[in-house]
């Protein structure tokens, strides 16, 4: 089945869902069930099968359980219908009380990381595969050897030429951009504008050179283009790892404060 | 199947991976770096040497490690780590979070409307579960818990009747023949009905379960949340005639004049004829409101009081301005007896009025109906004109004469007795005390002087007469009426006569023998006195008629005067006599004797001496013509007219006095229009029934104006009040 062919067939599948959630709701609504009851539990029961995937991604070798990008499918397209049958069983806003309030926002911060990883992982492997790609645990170590190249090439400079303005320059502009990966945001946010500064600067520089110290900087500019790219690579493929980091214990709180919810609900279920 | 769980291995991660050259072994369990020695020396006998294939200057350290420390690194956390530490951290957070929620009742669902913010301090009173704290709410979830507790707690403020759980607060017997009525209904019309009864099928809608409140009352929603709305769905979870638009609602049948009203009034004929006659013109009503007003809620139009209605016109009815007969009520008195016959036949009967001739009023039957032998006597007597007694039987005569003698024993008690006498024969014939108030408006203050002056006239010497019929002398009794009995006769009298008349009245006979006795102790100085008080009359009658002969040529003043009866004598309502019987003449509206014996009577078909009563001062030319007006519904009269009874509910609602202001509704016409001009009991109103079609102009989807079932119908019918608490007094005496 193609992406075009299988995206389709999986919206039409949570639409149909969704269609008859809400007819049963109507159907509901003709009885003096309360709604919440049942969308409460519809809600429950979709958290539940949502962390299963995380379950799911512990257990290896075996294929009776589907593979897991099967599983990864089924995560998103159960998320958003999850967050769908939460809209109903919010009401479209807002609740009263403390602790349905912070259920409430929890679900929401859930929601929306799970849909900033969603595009994350949509969109940002591509931008990075066009950047050349590195393994993510060489970064830091080429990025040392970079900073270490650069070095050479600075005291190079100042051997052959006598001249400190390119280590003048290293020391001023270059020394702090090398340390560490830098500019973690701007790099996510696809802002370019660091490199271009970074080569405003280098031609800035250029016109004060002679010709062998060109050469020093030319090779040194082109290690800091590399390093920007390996900053990039660097913040892409954290950011693909770390946006789990909220997701993941978001979803642990939610499932416990979700139980909490039911078993309150259920204690004074005479009320209801 | 293998889990990939975490491996404490993978917790930490080579700290020279950051430079791109990890050691190959990476840090141990606790994080420490394995690498932080170039070789590992070898022990050779007793000592240590230095295991490179060319071996260091320095070699190894006594203890077995390498001399050279080389590539130390700390070792840093795996990113697996750091998640696990922030998923440990963050449940740690949430499940202290929980723990404070629930040790600080912050778990609140929300905000209570307005009308229970008072309420908020504490769950205990509107949850069974709320008397549990902490850990033990908890334990609730997983207990038995039926709504009917909380019901208990909500009918604990909220009284709502004896059914108050059940749909409607309608018993079980209206419920079902509710349901009946409404399957017959939706079996005629044959309504599409999928949806509805889907949804139904989800669930069992039994009559007879108890309804939660929160059903339809969700509380925690907000202070601003409207606790009395009602989506038309909950309506059609049981009502399954399902319909979206008021267009479809059923057809009104009757409506609103399915009921007889309170007051029988024809529209008909005071619109279209009383009103219109000259002499009445001026105080005919210009328009509905002259005679209507909303009540305090705005939705019952209600009739304004007699007086500034009615009165004008119907006043003098009431006065009995149209009575042909007399304007009084013939209460207690005598009857036309034939006592001539009665002595001629050896009957003692003592004295009688010769010119009583009137039949004995409804209300002296009543009275007498205690007494046994009256009762008999007036059975034997039926259909007997006691005024003609030549050809009656000797069983009707001494019935007759039973009669006379009970009637005079019942007026000697009223007369000794006074009220608590009445009052006394009254509570005897009704089985039951009757209250002050009650015997207020019954007696209606009869006075002692108009009492003792009509029974020492009828009876001058009643209480000596009893006394010696008690005591069987009936030659006293012969004495007294100043007739001559032969001893002979005296003898010859029916055994049964003096018996029963013995033991009628022992207990008069009892009291009476000590009164007997100081009368006749004192009875010559009375005697003279009386024969003083005569010739003072005799001289006081020769003064009238000397003023009768002054007052023709003179004075046309002192004519008028005397020419007063009288019944016109107290034409502003109360007791009167004239022949032989004391009178009680309604003049005003609301009359409180009139009004108490009505509500005594009413509903009595099962004790004949009440429903004559009733039956006389009900019939639609009695003095008074109460129920001209006022209809009898359930036993009861019915003396307000429709009014909204505080703390109840009907069915149906609506808001006249928004819909008077309306621009759209320009009168009562448009929706009350006037049909038949005869007043029937099942349309007392003359008004045709209501179509939906009046209220379809402004309520159809089309409009904005709601289509709502809970904008004309209360769910709750009957009472709907809160319950006060009930301060003890003893909180003052404290």
């Amino acid at each position: 089945m193609k992406l075009v062919q299988r995206r389709l067939f999986n919206v039409s599948l949570l639409c149909l869902a969704f269609g008859l959630i809400i007819f049963i709701q109507q159907l509901n609504s003709y009885t003096l069930v309360n709604n919440a009851f049942f969308n409460g539990w519809l809600l429950l029961t979709l958290m539940l099968l949502l962390y299963l995937f995380t379950v799911r991604k512990r257990i290896v070798g075996v294929c009776k359980l589907g593979k897991v990008s099967l599983w990864m499918q089924a995560h998103i397209y159960l998320g958003l219908l999850a967050a769908a049958v939460f809209l109903l069983h919010a009401g479209w806003q807002v609740p009263e009380g403390l602790l349905k309030q912070f259920l409430y926002f929890i679900f929401i911060a859930e929601v929306l990381s799970g849909l900033l990883g969603l595009m994350i992982t949509r969109l940002l492997p591509p931008c990075l595969a066009r950047n050349g790609s590195v393994l993510y645990q060489d970064i830091l170590g080429q990025q040392q050897q970079l900073a270490k190249e650069v070095e050479i090439l600075v005291e190079h400079s100042l051997a052959t030429t006598g001249s400190n303005t390119i280590a003048q320059f290293y020391q001023r502009f270059l020394l702090h951009f090398l340390l560490r990966p830098r500019y973690f945001w701007s790099h996510i946010l696809q802002y370019r504008k660091i490199i271009h500064r970074f080569n405003a600067e280098f031609s800035h520089l250029q016109r004060y050179l002679n010709h062998d110290e060109q050469q020093i900087l030319q090779e040194i500019q082109l290690l800091v283009v590399e390093k920007n790219r390996l900053d990039y690579q660097y913040a892409g493929q954290t950011l693909l790892k770390r946006w789990l980091w909220l997701h993941i214990p978001l979803s642990g709180i939610l499932i416990l404060f979700s139980l909490l919810h039911l078993v309150l609900v259920y204690a004074y279920i005479g009320a209801v | 199947m293998r889990w990939n769980l975490f491996n404490k291995k993978q917790q930490w991660l080579c700290g020279r991976a950051a430079e791109g050259k990890p050691c190959r072994g990476g840090p141990d369990y606790q994080g420490h770096c394995q690498t932080q020695f170039e070789c590992q020396p070898l022990k050779k006998g007793d000592r240590w040497y230095c295991s490179r294939s060319t071996p260091c200057s320095t070699g190894a350290l006594p203890n077995g490690e390498c001399a050279r420390k080389s590539g130390y690194c700390s070792a840093q956390l795996s990113g697996r780590a750091k998640l696990l530490q922030l998923n440990i951290w963050g449940l740690a957070l949430a499940v202290s979070l929980m723990l404070f929620m629930l040790a600080a009742t912050l778990y609140s669902p929300g905000k209570l409307s307005v009308s229970h913010d008072f309420l908020s301090d504490t769950c205990v009173d509107c949850h069974s579960t709320g008397s549990y704290e902490g850990i033990q709410v908890l334990m609730q979830a997983f207990q038995d818990s039926s709504h009917d507790k909380e019901n208990a707690l909500c009918v604990d403020c909220h009284q709502l009747g004896k059914s108050a759980n059940l749909a409607h607060s309608l018993d079980l017997t209206q419920l079902e023949n509710l349901t009946e009525q409404a399957r017959q209904a939706k079996a005629d019309k044959g309504h599409n009905l999928t949806m509805v009864e889907l949804g139904n099928s989800l669930t069992s809608n039994n009559p007879e379960s108890s309804l939660s409140c929160m059903s339809c009352h969700r509380e925690h929603q907000g202070t601003e949340h409207n606790l009395l709305s009602m989506s038309d769905k909950k309506c059609q979870s049981c009502h399954q005639q399902s319909f979206l638009h008021f267009k479809d609602h059923p057809e009104f049948t009757d409506y609103p004049y399915a009921h007889s009203t309170a007051l029988q009034f024809n529209h008909s004929a005071h619109i279209v004829k009383h009103f219109k006659e000259p002499s009445v013109t001026a105080l005919s009503p210009e328009n509905c409101n002259d005679c209507h007003q909303p009540d305090t809620k705005g939705e019952l139009m209600t009739v304004k009081g007699f007086e500034q209605t009615c009165s004008g016109c119907h006043l003098a009815q009431i006065q009995g301005s149209s009575q042909a007969e007399t304007k009084g009520i013939a209460v207690l008195g005598l009857l036309g007896m034939d006592v001539e016959t009665l002595r001629a036949k050896g009957y003692i009967v003592g004295a009688w009025p010769e010119d009583a001739d009137s039949q004995l009023s409804v209300f002296m039957r009543l009275l007498l109906a205690q007494d046994t032998q009256a009762t008999k006597a007036l059975i034997t007597l039926q259909g007997i004109d006691t005024l003609d007694l030549r050809s009656a039987s000797k069983p009707q005569l001494q019935a007759a004469s039973d009669l006379i003698w009970a009637i005079k024993g019942f007026f000697l008690t009223l007369q000794k007795q006074g009220h608590s006498g009445l009052k006394q024969q009254l509570e005897s014939v009704l089985a039951r005390e009757l209250s002050a108030t009650e015997f207020s408006g019954l007696s209606s203050l009869l006075a002692p002087s108009l009492l003792n002056e009509a029974v020492d006239q009828w009876f001058p010497q009643l209480s000596k007469e009893v006394t010696y019929y008690q005591q069987h002398d009936y030659r006293a009794i012969k004495a007294l009426t100043l007739l001559e009995i032969e001893p002979s006769s005296v003898d010859s009298l029916p055994v049964v006569s003096k018996l029963s008349s013995a033991e009628n009245n022992d207990d008069l006979l009892e009291d009476d023998t000590d009164l007997l006795l100081d009368d006749d102790d004192l009875g010559g100085d009375l005697l003279g006195d009386d024969n003083d008080l005569l010739a003072e009359d005799d001289s006081l009658l020769d003064m009238d008629m000397d003023l009768e002969e002054s007052t023709e040529t003179n004075s046309p003043l002192l004519i008028e005067l005397k020419n007063i009866s009288a019944e016109e004598w107290v034409n502003a309502g109360g007791w009167y006599r004239a022949y032989d019987s004391l009178y009680y003449r309604p003049s005003v509206h609301a009359d409180k004797f009139l009004k108490s014996w009505l509500d005594l009577t009413v509903g009595m078909e099962n004790k004949p001496a009440l429903q004559a009563v009733f039956e006389k001062i009900s019939a639609p030319k009695a003095q008074g013509m109460c129920l001209k007006c006022h209809s009898v519904q359930d036993n009861k009269i019915s003396w307000q007219a429709k009014h909204a009874e505080q703390n109840v509910q009907g069915f149906t609602r609506y808001a006249h006095d928004r819909h008077l202001t309306m621009d759209k509704v320009e009168n009562c016409a448009m929706c009350h229009q006037l049909s038949e001009f005869e007043v029937t009991d099942d349309k007392p109103a003359n008004f045709k029934a209501m179509s939906k079609t009046q209220c379809e102009t402004c309520h159809n989807e089309q409009s904005s104006v709601t289509e709502s079932c809970s904008n004309c119908h209360n769910y709750h019918i009957g009472s709907v009040e809160l319950k006060l608490k009930k301060t003890e007094l003893d909180i003052y005496r404290r």
